[in-house]
């Protein structure tokens, strides 16, 4: 028996903590721990309720958008005005949502996941026409090795010639992104934290050059997903059927469904881009979702709340001693079970409903590499539904600029009750995102969010069932214990959401008191 | 695209977590602050690679940030982003990455601006809430002052900057 840690030394604290036992290079036990208390409902007890837009933004910088999108929902079902928002306003949140969305799908595949596949390496030394590929290769040779080193070494497949294909799109990523991020700034007004997605629609008027200014970025987005996103992760698939079957996982699925298509108040009823549900893997089974099975479990977590409760009457009391317990998640389960969430459990439920547009695209990719649906339970699987569903929003997003209505209102008038609670579930870039609000004398009496690293990287819950993450882990083989690349592309493929509590400069074995300013 | 501003004055850090968000505070003020034209202030909060695309292609970016180095509360410490180098780190998630990793980014794609310069504060208490202890508060005039002279501010400009300042406490 071994045991190996994944603990990133960042200078970011509260990270994503994985430790493994292996027995003959098996993984036996896995433990995926957050190592940040967030209680965030210390802050905002007490505050106005429109705060909760502007301060659960705060929580992360990556996926700020999807925090504003949820507690404007729940603020809009606990204002009473769900069934009243502006035509304008649904359509500029879903534009503002889908431009951070989308990047955040590509950022993840080429700064991040790609890297676990491509050898970036093909680039050194590079003298031919390809004026990205003379980037790399001239940042290669200035001895400038970050963000490509230092990394888990992987066994390379890919022939060099893919691999510098696919370094040259890696630099273009970086471009694209920036044209996303203008994206989002011409309805959002900024990126991270955006000031636009707002209780009662959004904020921001629409005209007629903006409808221009965002329509050609968007192309230029989509041309780039169609043609260089979506066949490199094919390339990459091609190259590692194994991943197909490696890192499969629970084989229990859940989403809250997004991208809102018309106003009914009752989000469950809601008409969506996205819907929402439950899939069994096994039988490939789809139940549609049932709020009142959420809960939230701590026996495994530092908390002395009391566990298995629903998130609208959720406790945050730390307990750092609590012995039991490896990490700050709670672990959040359905129905008792425990549940994968992310873009391959909404492309899986998309497909089982019927979702004309998904079924094609996810039959088409299954073909090409020849194999069956029950091949997407994966770490390839991940990646694929990741490219694919931002495929599907990005179309989507062509259609919805097109039904802007210049000089038409963005935003309901409303009043601030007194009392109300209010629920927001969206689908964020890693899966389902939910936000409760309950609201007390004109003030926040108590707010709640789990967000979807909670469910896929939870801890054991209270029957000792290992979360999503860890059982995905778990059976896997590792070659190296001082190398193991196997597990870091695992965790990877779930896009993990957690590091974004403090984000302070940490000089470890640097003499900075030299640079004493005053 | 248009042109931009040629300075960036970049505050980084997470404001729910008390004195890290010192650095987007002093953003917060400065965008108060009748600046010239050729400086534009961002509040970067707790950004990651987004950073890069506002940093690229400036004469000088100023960043102010909090730091963990064993100083009293408050302390102020400015530094170059090389001199910060190198430091360990294996991400395993978009949010594992920092500004650092954004200037890299910016090197690569050969935009990167000609000259950063960090003011980082001693944290004294980053315990979850709203709101700087009062050490770290007590070193806003200092860092406001340092980040104004870095940016080629006059020091007149704050005086009208403190009423600014009081009024967003």
């Amino acid at each position: 028996m071994s045991k190996i840690v994944i603990d990133p030394v960042t200078r970011i604290e509260g990270h994503l903590k994985i430790e493994v036992i292996t027995d003959n290079g098996v993984v036996k036990e896995a433990r995926c721990a957050g190592m940040m208390f967030r209680g965030l409902e210390v802050i905002l007890r007490g505050r106005d309720p429109r705060d909760a837009q502007r301060i659960t933004q705060r929580i992360c910088g990556v996926c700020p958008t999807a925090h504003a999108i949820a507690s404007s929902l729940a603020l809009d079902d606990a204002f009473g005005i769900a069934d009243r928002i502006p035509a304008n306003g649904r359509l500029l949140r879903n534009l503002i949502f889908g431009s951070n969305f989308i990047q955040s799908h590509i950022l993840h595949f080429y700064h991040l996941a790609a890297l676990d596949y491509v050898d970036v390496t093909a680039a050194a030394g590079y003298t031919g026409p390809d004026h990205r590929l003379r980037q790399v290769a001239d940042f290669i040779s200035r001895g400038s090795l970050s963000p490509f080193f230092p990394r888990y070494e992987g066994d390379y497949r890919l022939p060099a010639q893919v691999s510098r294909a696919a370094v040259a799109h890696y630099v273009e990523a970086l471009n694209k992104r920036r044209e996303a991020h203008e994206m989002l700034a011409i309805f959002g007004g900024k990126m991270p934290h955006n000031m636009g997605i707002f209780p009662g629609g959004a904020l921001e008027q629409v005209t007629v050059d903006k409808i221009a200014e965002f329509r050609w970025r968007l192309q230029r987005l989509r041309d780039f997903i169609d043609h260089v996103y979506i066949p490199d992760v094919l390339a990459v698939a091609k190259a590692y059927p194994d991943y197909f079957q490696i890192g499969r996982g629970c084989g229990r699925y859940l989403d809250y469904g997004g991208w809102d298509l018309d106003n009914e108040p009752d989000l469950t009823k809601r008409k969506r881009l996205l819907p929402h549900g439950t899939l069994e893997a096994k039988t490939l089974s789809y139940q549609p979702l049932d709020p009142s099975r959420i809960t939230e479990h701590v026996r495994y977590s530092w908390y002395h709340s009391r566990s298995n409760l629903p998130p609208s009457v959720g406790e945050t009391e730390a307990d750092p001693g609590k012995p039991t317990a490896y990490s700050f998640l709670k672990a959040p389960r359905y129905n008792g079970e425990v549940y994968e969430v992310g873009p391959l459990a909404r492309m899986l439920i998309a497909y089982v409903t019927g979702n004309r547009t998904v079924k094609e695209l996810v039959d088409s990719v299954l073909g090409e590499l020849g194999a069956d649906v029950t091949a997407l339970f994966s770490v390839l699987g991940r990646h694929a539904a990741r490219a694919l569903e931002c495929k599907v929003v990005a179309d989507a997003m062509a259609d919805w600029v097109l039904q802007l209505q210049p000089g038409e209102p963005s935003c309901a008038i409303y009043q601030l009750p007194e009392s109300g609670s209010g629920m927001g579930l969206t689908a964020a870039p890693r899966g389902a995102l939910g936000h409760w609000i309950e609201i007390k004398d004109g003030v926040i009496a108590n707010y709640q969010a789990v967000v979807p690293t909670t469910w896929n990287c939870s801890p054991r819950d209270d029957n000792g069932q290992p979360g999503a993450c860890e059982q995905a882990l778990e059976g896997t083989k590792v070659k190296d214990a001082h190398n193991p690349f196997e597990l870091v592309r695992i965790v990877r493929s779930f896009d993990p959401c957690l590091a974004c509590s403090i984000h302070m400069v940490t000089p470890k074995g640097h003499e900075i008191g030299r640079f004493r300013a005053v | 695209m248009q042109s931009r501003p040629p300075k960036l004055f970049v505050g980084v850090g997470n404001v729910l977590k008390r004195d890290d968000g010192v650095g987007v505070r002093v953003a917060q003020i400065m965008a108060g602050l009748r600046l010239p034209p050729s400086v534009e202030v961002y509040d970067a909060g707790t950004v990651g690679l987004e950073a890069a695309a506002m940093l690229e292609r400036r004469q000088l970016v100023v960043v102010a940030d909090a730091i963990e180095a064993a100083a009293e509360p408050g302390a102020i410490f400015r530094f170059s982003p090389q001199q910060l180098r190198p430091y360990v780190k294996t991400a395993l998630s978009l949010h594992d990455v920092h500004l650092l990793d954004a200037l890299d980014e910016t090197r690569l794609l050969g935009t990167a601006p000609a000259q950063v310069t960090v003011f980082a504060v001693q944290v004294g208490d980053v315990s979850t809430g709203l709101g700087l202890s009062p050490a770290v508060e007590a070193s806003l005039e200092k860092v406001l002052r340092l980040a104004a002279e870095a940016l080629g501010l006059p020091a007149s400009i704050l005086e009208r900057g403190s009423a600014a300042a009081s009024a967003l406490v």
